[in-house]
């Protein structure tokens, strides 16, 4: 159990019946009057933040929130599938979490998941992947215009900007976080 | 935590300049204890305790205690603590100024405080405060405006009744909204939110209290003090109350005081955070920049 004055950034507390994270927090005490506790707070399931005033006295649960290390299995058709490698349990993460991060995923690459009450609610893929293009047409020849890109399809489906002299089969670094090419790692 | 000894230079010169004026207005510098073995009982305000007694949370329990063996004009600068304080704009142990008229009243404070402020500034050698990027002119007519009328103004009704509701929508609604064109005053506050307050002449339920506002940050609070000796008793017992109701370890009922303030003239004090002051001379928006540790 946390007290309003116990809270400070970063700490997750349960909010009727939701888990939030505090991303921003300010005591305030205006004159001869009471301490006022104004929190910024996001939901970790919908990512919205909220704004909240709370007196000293305001009693919180802690959300049960937990980070573990995940594995990608497989996608069953509706769900991605990931496990602890440790205990090898697994869990179902519905398409929609995964969206934006779906063309990444590799089997058996290893992400950093968020569990709440036993449930995966976020998942967070490693910053750079290395991947094989499958499909990308010969760069123009004479084309030496710098940073002249084109596009390149790769074994995940995932489409990116490629330089020119990146060639099908080949094996490339990519920044998650902005879904950019950052070198070749190897070739074919 | 690294110091910011520009700031601390400034600090320096802010509480030096503070001192020369009251000097220069004929105020008697005084020192009074730090720990008191009977605290005033406040609703809000927690002391903290020590072996000895209780560190002050202001230093009113000993100053108007002067006033009433005779005391005319008398300034302090000094540490006060309050426990539990902790934030950008709060720390457990801070600098307050405190001053007190005999024979005056809220409305003469408020021109010190002008007075005091335009003084500073001239010392620093600025005509303007800094807050982020705007800038607040301190030589043009500062503001006034009613606790009600600020209510009506920012919440879009009048001050609430229930103290919970008073206390949140002054912190979100009004403070930060006061003080960005000129400094302004916030007076006349419901009597129940200052039980050491003389009542406003025909307007009985609220008193002769102001706070001072520069870029939304708190900076003083004055008031024509409560002189009618079973009036202060009564309130000093309904705040103990009020302490109880909230949970807080009771006092030693405040005796002492009561008894030297048998004599008390009609008086007015104002207390001025000098770290708020620092802050705003700085234009900081953390309290920690304008301390040492």
């Amino acid at each position: 159990m946390y007290e309003a004055s116990d809270l400070k950034k970063g700490i997750k507390i349960e909010l009727e019946g939701e888990p939030y994270i505090i991303t921003d927090f300010e005591f305030s005490k205006p004159g001869k009057g009471q301490a006022i506790y104004r929190v910024r707070m996001k939901n970790l399931l919908t990512g919205y933040s909220i704004d909240k005033s709370y007196r000293s006295n305001d009693k919180f649960q802690p959300a049960n929130v937990s980070n573990l290390k995940l594995q990608y299995s497989y996608f069953d058709g509706t769900n991605y599938v990931f496990m602890d490698p440790e205990t090898f349990e697994n869990y179902s993460v519905n398409a929609e979490l995964m969206e934006d991060k779906k063309d990444y995923l590799m089997e058996n690459m290893e992400v950093d998941g968020t569990l709440y009450n036993e449930m995966v609610i976020d998942v967070t893929l490693p910053s750079f992947v290395e991947m094989k293009v499958t499909r990308s047409d010969p760069g123009v020849k004479g084309d030496t215009a710098t940073n002249a890109t084109k596009p390149a399809t790769m074994e995940t489906g995932l489409e990116i900007k490629v330089p020119l002299f990146v060639n099908e089969g080949d094996v490339i670094r990519i920044d998650t976080r902005t879904g950019e090419y950052l070198a070749r790692v190897s070739t074919k | 935590m690294t110091v910011n000894f520009q700031n601390l230079a400034r600090r320096s010169e802010i509480i030096r300049a503070a001192r020369s004026f009251f000097h220069l207005e004929g105020f008697l510098e005084v020192e009074t204890p730090i720990i008191t073995p009977e605290p005033l009982p406040e609703a809000n305000i927690e002391a903290i305790r020590t072996e000895s007694g209780f560190l002050i949370t202001s230093p009113e329990v000993y100053m108007k205690p002067l006033l009433a063996q005779g005391a005319q004009k008398i300034f302090q600068i000094t540490k006060c603590f309050r426990k539990n304080e902790h934030g950008s704009r709060h720390r457990e142990e801070f600098t307050m100024l405190e001053w007190y008229r005999a024979h005056s009243d809220y409305t003469k404070l408020k021109e010190d405080t002008i007075k005091l402020v335009r003084f500073i500034a001239e010392v620093l050698n600025t005509q303007t405060i800094e807050r982020g990027d705007k800038k607040i002119d301190l030589f043009s007519n500062w503001e006034d405006i009613q606790v009600n009328a600020a209510y009506q103004k920012f919440a879009g009704h009048p001050a609430p009744t229930d103290d919970f509701q008073f206390d949140e929508e002054m912190t979100r609604l009004i403070e930060p909204n006061l003080g960005w064109n000129k400094p302004t005053f916030l007076s006349d506050y419901p009597v129940k939110y200052c039980p050491m307050s003389a009542a406003c002449p025909n307007v009985p339920n609220f008193c002769q209290r102001f706070e001072l506002y520069i870029g939304g940050l708190e900076l003083a609070n004055g008031c024509t003090e409560l002189a009618d000796w079973e009036k202060q008793r009564q309130n000093i017992e309904q705040e103990q109350q009020r302490r109880a109701q909230n949970n807080m370890q009771p006092y030693p009922f405040p005796n002492t005081f009561l008894e030297a303030m048998k004599t008390f003239p009609p008086s007015a004090g104002t207390a001025l955070g000098i770290d708020r002051l620092a802050m705003l001379f700085t234009n900081s928006p953390d309290i920690q920049s304008v301390l040492t540790f």
